[in-house]
Formats: C-alpha cells, sequence, structure tokens
C-alpha cells in the first residue's frame, strides 16, 4: 500500500494504517534501530513505539515524506533509549558515533550549548552544499548507524573510499560550523 | 556541546535528505557495478543476555550458585534521567552497578577470559573518551574499533585454552538452522503458551543463539501478552565475550525452579526492571534466556520528555515461559559442511500444505507489480485482521543482484470469497530512484519467498508476527512484451518552468522555487521527470503538503502519484493530463 493510502487510514483512525506501515516498512525500521540499539529486543520495542507514536500524531500531522517521519521517530527513540535504559550496555558503534561526530566540532564551539532544532539546521544546511553521494554516505554513517563496511557494500565502493569520504565531509562540517554556525 | 548533540541534532535535517540516504542510489559510475546493494545486516550478537546461578543437570547432586559465581566486575554508572511519577525527567546521578559473564563459572577458563576481554574493552573505550576530551585520539582509534577487539578475543581464547569464537555460520533459513542443530523451531503444544524461533545463529565452534517470540493467550488477564527473547548455548569450552552489566536496583528476585519437562533452572527478574532470566548449567554449557519480564511502554509526549508505564508478568508467566525452553537439548556442533549440506531452495509450489503460485506479473519498466495466489489447506483461515507478509522477500536478476526500490506488498481481493485464499500484490518501484529501468524486456528474475507470516500491530502487544506457513519458494519471473508495456510518453516538448517544494519548515509549509523542466516522460506506472535544479539537492515537483500530482484519465478519474509511481496502473490512452503539485497541467498527446 501507498503512503497517500497508508495516512489516509490513519486519518480515518483505521489501525490498519499501522499493519500496512509494518508491511511497507517495518524492516527498515526494525534495521535502522537494531543498529542503534543492537539487540532485538529493544528494537523492536523502538518500531512499536514508532507505530505508537505515530498513531497518536498522525493527525493532526499529515507528514510529506511518510518514511522519513517515522523513520525520525524510531530513530529518536532509539536513541533515547540508548540513554537512560540501555547506557550500560556501551553500544560501541554507538561510541564510536559518537566520536567521530565529536571531531566535527570546532575547539571554539565545545562549550557552546546549542539547541538541537539550530543545529539541526544549520547540519541541514551544510549537507545542502555536498555532493548527493557525500550526503548519503555520511547519512548512512551518522544518521542510519551503518557501519563503514555496510556502506561500502551498498554503493559498491571500497571501505577506504567510504572512509574517506566520511573524513573530507567531516573535516568540511567541521569547518562550516566554525565558520558559519556556532561561533557565537 | 558534544558527539551526542550533533547525533540529536541530525534529527532535525530535511525529510528528504533522510529519504534520499534510504531509497537513493550512487552515481552510476562510482560504484563497482553502478547498483546499489542492500545494506548488509550485521550478525546478531547474543550480548543481551545475564546468568546469574547455576544448577547442574543430570548429575545426582544439584547444587545452587549465586549471582557471585559469575559476577566479573562491580561499578558505578552515570545516568541522567530518572524516573518521577511516571515521567522521565533530567536527573543526573549515579547508580550501582554490577557485571556478569554468561561464559562459565568463576574459576573456569571460560570465565577468566571473559572477565579478562570486559577489563580491556572497558579499558579501551574509556582511554578513548580520554583521548578525545584532549584531542590526541588517534584517527583510526574507533575505525579499528571492532579489529581490535577480535583481535584481543583470539589472545585470550589462546591464552586461556579455549575454542576461539570461530567463524559465524550463515544458514539460509531459520528453519535450516533449527534442523541443523537439532531443535524444535515451534511450540505450540501448550495452550498457556507458544514459542516461535524467528532469527539466530551459531559458530562453528559451538555456541550459538535463538531469538524466539512468546505468546500468551488474551482471556487469561495477563498485562504482558507477548516477550521477545533469546536463548543462548556457551560451551564452556569456548571462548565467549557474552556479559552483561545489570543496574543493581536492589529488588532482584530469585526462584529455583523445575521446569515441566524436569529440568532445574533459576529464574530470575526484578519488578523494576524489564529484563528477566532463566539459567541453566548444563556442564558442557551455560544456558541462560533472557526476555522482557515487564514491558516499559514509553511514550514520547514532548522532545525529550518521556512517560513510562511498566506492565509486568505474573509468577506462573514466567514459569511457563521456562517451561517452554528444553533445556535438556543435545544441540549437534555445527560445521560449513552443514551449511553446504543444506538442501537447494524446493521448486514446489505446495509446501507445508500451503500453495504459492505467481498469478500475473506486469511492468512498465521501473516499476514491477507481481501478483501471487496463496492457498491454505481446506478449513485453514487466513487471519483478516492483519497483514500477510513474507519473512524474507527478495527480488534477484540473474546475477543474484537485488532489485533496489519501495517495496510494499498489498493484499487483493481474489473474488472466490474463500477463507483459506488469498491474492497478494507485490509491488518493487525503482520510478522514484531514477536511474535505468531494470525490467526491461527480455530480463529474467527470481522472487525468493520464505515463510508466510501474520503481522498485525496492536498497543497492547505491539508488533505481532507469527509464522503462519515455513517454506521457500523462487519463483522466475521473465519480463517480455507480453507483460510489460514499455511505452513512454513525452509530455513537454520544449522546456517549460516548474515550481517545486526545496524544503520545508517546521509547520510542514513547503518553500517552492522555479526551476526548467526539460522532460516529463509518462510510463504506465510511474511518471519520470528531468529537470536542471542547479545546486539544489532535492527539489520535489509531485509531492507538496496539501497538494500532489495527479494523472486525470478522460473519464475524470484521478490516480495520484507517489515517489514517482502511480497509485494504481493506468492505460496511458485514456489519460487526459497531468495535473503537478504546481498546478501545471501537462496534457497527454493522442496515442
Amino acid at each position: 500500500m501507498d503512503d497517500n493510502k497508508i495516512i489516509a487510514l490513519f486519518f480515518a483512525r483505521n489501525q490498519d494504517a499501522i499493519r500496512h506501515t509494518d508491511a511497507a516498512y517495518g524492516r527498515r525500521l526494525f534495521c535502522l534501530a537494531e543498529r542503534i540499539v543492537q539487540n532485538d529486543q529493544d528494537a523492536e520495542e523502538s518500531v512499536s513505539d514508532t507505530y505508537l507514536q505515530a498513531w497518536n500524531t498522525i493527525p493532526p500531522q499529515r507528514p510529506t515524506h511518510f518514511y522519513a517521519y517515522i523513520a525520525k521517530i524510531c530513530r529518536n527513540f532509539s536513541l533515547k533509549k540508548l540513554d537512560w535504559k540501555n547506557a550500560q550496555k556501551r553500544k560501541a558503534e554507538i561510541v564510536t558515533l559518537t566520536q567521530e561526530m565529536e571531531s566535527c566540532i570546532p575547539d571554539t564551539a565545545r562549550e557552546n550549548e546549542l539547541d538541537a532544532r539550530e543545529l539541526g539546521r544549520l547540519l541541514d544546511a551544510f549537507l545542502r552544499t555536498q555532493t548527493p553521494d557525500n550526503q548519503m554516505v555520511f547519512l548512512r554513517r551518522f544518521w542510519y548507524a551503518d557501519t563503514i563496511g555496510e556502506i561500502a557494500a551498498r554503493y559498491g565502493i571500497s571501505e577506504s573510499a567510504v572512509q574517506m569520504r566520511l573524513n573530507r565531509t567531516k573535516n568540511r562540517l567541521s569547518a562550516y560550523l566554525a565558520k558559519e554556525g556556532i561561533q557565537v | 556541546m558534544n558527539g551526542k548533540n550533533m547525533l540529536f541534532g541530525l534529527q532535525y535535517i530535511g525529510d528528504d535528505l533522510v529519504e534520499n540516504a534510504e531509497f537513493g542510489q550512487f552515481s552510476a559510475d562510482t560504484g563497482k557495478n553502478g547498483k546499489p546493494r542492500r545494506a548488509i545486516r550485521r550478525p546478531l550478537l547474543a550480548a543481551a543476555l545475564i546468568g546469574a546461578a547455576l544448577l547442574l543437570v543430570g548429575c545426582a547432586v544439584a547444587y545452587v550458585l549465586n549471582l557471585e559465581k559469575i559476577k566479573i566486575s562491580a561499578g558505578t554508572e552515570q545516568r541522567d534521567y530518572s524516573l518521577v511519577d511516571g515521567v522521565y525527567v533530567k536527573d543526573p546521578h549515579t547508580v550501582n552497578t554490577t557485571t556478569l559473564t554468561l561464559a562459565g563459572l568463576e574459576g573456569s577458563n571460560a570465565y577468566k577470559a571473559c572477565a579478562d576481554f570486559y577489563v580491556f574493552k572497558e579499558e579501551y573505550t574509556a582511554n578513548g573518551e580520554k583521548m578525545a576530551e584532549n584531542g590526541t585520539v588517534p584517527e583510526d582509534y574507533w575505525e579499528t574499533y571492532s579489529d581490535v577487539m577480535d583481535a584481543k578475543a583470539r589472545e585470550l581464547a589462546e591464552k586461556y585454552g579455549l575454542k576461539p569464537e570461530g567463524k559465524l555460520l550463515e544458514f539460509r533459513t531459520n528453519r535450516n538452522l533449527c534442523d541443523a542443530l537439532d531443535v524444535e523451531r515451534f511450540d505450540r503444544s501448550n495452550p498457556d503458551i507458544s514459542v516461535n524461533i524467528n532469527g539466530g545463529g551459531c559458530y562453528d565452534t559451538g555456541n550459538f543463539w535463538l531469538n524466539m517470540d512468546f505468546a500468551f493467550p488474551e482471556d487469561k488477564g495477563y498485562e504482558v501478552l507477548r516477550s521477545p527473547g533469546t536463548l543462548a548455548w556457551n560451551r564452556k569450552d569456548c571462548f565467549s565475550r557474552d556479559y552483561l552489566t545489570i543496574t543493581d536496583s536492589g529488588d532482584w528476585i530469585e526462584k529455583n525452579y523445575t521446569t515441566a519437562s524436569g529440568s532445574q533452572v533459576l529464574i530470575l527478574h526484578s519488578p523494576s526492571q524489564e529484563t528477566g532470566l532463566v539459567l541453566c548449567d548444563r556442564g558442557e554449557a551455560m544456558m541462560a534466556l533472557v526476555f522482557n519480564a515487564n514491558i516499559e511502554h514509553l511514550s514520547e509526549e514532548d522532545y525529550g520528555v518521556f512517560s513510562s508505564e511498566f506492565v509486568r508478568m505474573t509468577d506462573r508467566q514466567l514459569e511457563l515461559v521456562a517451561d517452554a525452553i528444553d533445556f535438556s537439548v543435545q544441540p549437534r556442533i555445527l560445521t560449513q559442511a552443514d551449511v553446504d549440506a543444506q538442501s537447494a531452495v524446493p521448486r514446489e509450489a505446495t509446501q507445508n500444505g500451503y500453495t504459492l503460485t505467481l498469478k500475473g506479473v506486469e511492468t512498465d519498466g521501473y516499476v514491477a507489480r507481481i501478483l501471487l495466489s496463496l492457498a491454505a489447506p481446506e478449513g485453514t483461515a487466513f487471519p483478516t485482521d492483519g497483514n500477510l507478509i513474507f519473512a524474507e522477500d527478495t527480488l534477484v536478476d540473474e546475477n543474484g543482484v537485488e532489485a533496489m526500490g519501495a517495496f510494499s506488498i498489498e493484499p487483493v481481493d481474489d473474488g472466490d470469497g474463500k477463507s483459506n485464499t488469498a491474492d497478494l500484490l507485490l509491488i518493487r518501484n525503482r520510478a522514484m530512484e531514477g536511474g535505468s529501468a531494470p525490467f526491461t524486456a527480455g530480463t529474467t528474475w527470481n522472487l525468493y519467498l520464505v515463510d508466510i507470516v501474520y503481522s498485525a500491530w496492536n498497543a497492547e502487544s505491539g508488533i505481532i508476527r507469527d509464522t503462519l506457513a515455513e517454506g521457500e519458494w523462487m519463483i522466475p519471473i521473465s519480463f517480455d512484451g507480453e507483460n510489460g508495456d514499455y511505452r513512454e510518453l513525452e509530455l513537454v516538448q520544449k522546456p517549460i518552468t516548474m515550481k517545486a517544494a526545496v524544503s520545508y519548515d517546521e509547520t510542514g509549509k513547503a518553500a517552492l522555487e522555479s526551476f526548467p523542466v526539460t522532460s516529463v516522460k509518462l510510463r504506465r506506472n510511474c511518471i519520470l521527470l528531468t529537470a536542471d535544479v542547479g545546486e539544489r539537492i532535492s527539489a520535489d515537483f509531485f509531492w507538496f503538503r496539501s497538494t500532489r500530482t495527479k494523472a486525470v484519465l478522460k473519464d475524470g478519474t484521478e490516480v495520484e502519484v507517489l515517489n514517482r509511481a502511480f497509485a494504481k496502473p493506468l492505460d496511458l490512452d485514456s489519460v487526459d493530463y497531468i495535473l503537478f503539485a504546481d498546478g501545471t497541467k501537462l496534457p497527454v498527446p493522442a496515442q
């Protein structure tokens, strides 16, 4: 079932909306959550929580990009679970991602407290200055939490090529943030 | 600001960027074969497991272990939130923790190796964090993390005279894995609980894990109706890095229990924690089942503000979970030879009583619509309150490369009125990704399907997935002149200007910009647009927040476009015009 129909079901308060969402995107959401929380139980919970959140927010929301809408909810739940429920498990991949992102922050900005939305706007603006390929590689790594190997396999390029793209994009991001964004 | 802030900040980038990273494809000249491949799923690790006590089964003398026998570390951890009146509030505080190994008992080599591994891993992580604070972390410190840990695991196995973790064996299906291990995949004989194995993996040195779902009947008044679990089998002559750090909540309950099949186990649970555990020592191996004894329902009330509600298993349910596992199982140690010995994918349409046949297929080159017919044994009724899906469904070409793009499964009325038959329409949409048409005339594909699964969702149980029928189906599909309509109608004879949504504000309002459009090609299932959008990464001509592109047929019927594909196939001869989201109306030339 296409997104239009699914959203129509949400608006009709028909629980088939959830089932069709699951059929269309359940596997993608599960993979996204599992990459972050790294165990099936928490991943399933994240996906399940996502459906409930979608049910509670559509309507009034009518997402233009439905997959992105639910994927963002799922990612948020997964990251939140790490915050207080599963932080003790010390997920290596998330530690890695956090450290990698840390390296993008210019020294002058480390003490700044920036609203996540404002930071998101800066990141959005930066990404739109990048090539589509570099955008995708960057987001596969830091949005979808793919490993270097997974990204390489996905796009049919070598791991070193992925790493090189990521390093260059991170360097550009650091420079961008220092120049444009958070040096206030 | 720190790295975590950055990860959370990414939450607010544009939806188009998020979708492009999921569905988009690389520039054709950068990939090895020009075709993206599906992301590889990491093998699941049976890490979220815990052990706390041991009883020797099969020996005349059974002795109870306490948690101290598998404890490898105690410490503290910083937590950012506390649960206050059902809501998580920011409250940085410290909790005491205990780390337990599942590898073996205190004094054993498996125990020592796991304890050493834990110390190494913690130190490595702490050092990395410290260096990051000082700005001195080596560039490849985190990139090589997995390699460093794997090397340490091998070193410790050798040091303690243990088999290394070994090679992960990849069986084609869960059924094949269970058959090779000689364990049952399903147990639905107990009216009070059923268990389905829905995943797992094993190493060629003997350790394995199985993912499973437990389900309870709805008429017993239970709060918890479903619970996922993972059963780990760790041989004591093998290295295992399985450990778990638990919060010392002070309310863990230990209960010795003899299962219905006679195994002595220890059940561990805590009313304030989600995790429940059933442990059994088998002499040659430790068996540990971790599952959700309690389930915490979280709902986000606002960004970063979560409310929490706990539902809990009863004592009887905990016993039923233990009863559902055969702790006297004698699994085989598998090798690559067992993987290689898997029988070929069956070619029969009917497997385990369920018949799956290809009813029809059509394409316009970019969108493949595959109609399947399902028939269950007489007297069986397909559920009507959920979806019928497959545990795995892939469409691969002759070289084994999977067709990328949006994939959906829709129920279709088969018109026969029977409850044991159903039609399913599988749609693979490549249109939204652009590029070349994959389903051209003369190409042959294989649709590979595994297990017929009932899928549903409700607020109480969350996701429900029950395997209705096991099986593997490989259905060849050929596209030719008979089932393909490859006509392409150009709707733009000279460049025109159209508006596209380039971004959205927080209220969802689209920002529009005008771009020159040089081509709009109409196909039976999709529409392909070429425009010069300059430096813009995203420019959506098809769908604004409130208006969408649609095909208007000569009889006035409207067919909407989603992801550049039509909601249903068009008879190109019957299309009057295309009405774009910005109001541009493009007539379809007469054929």
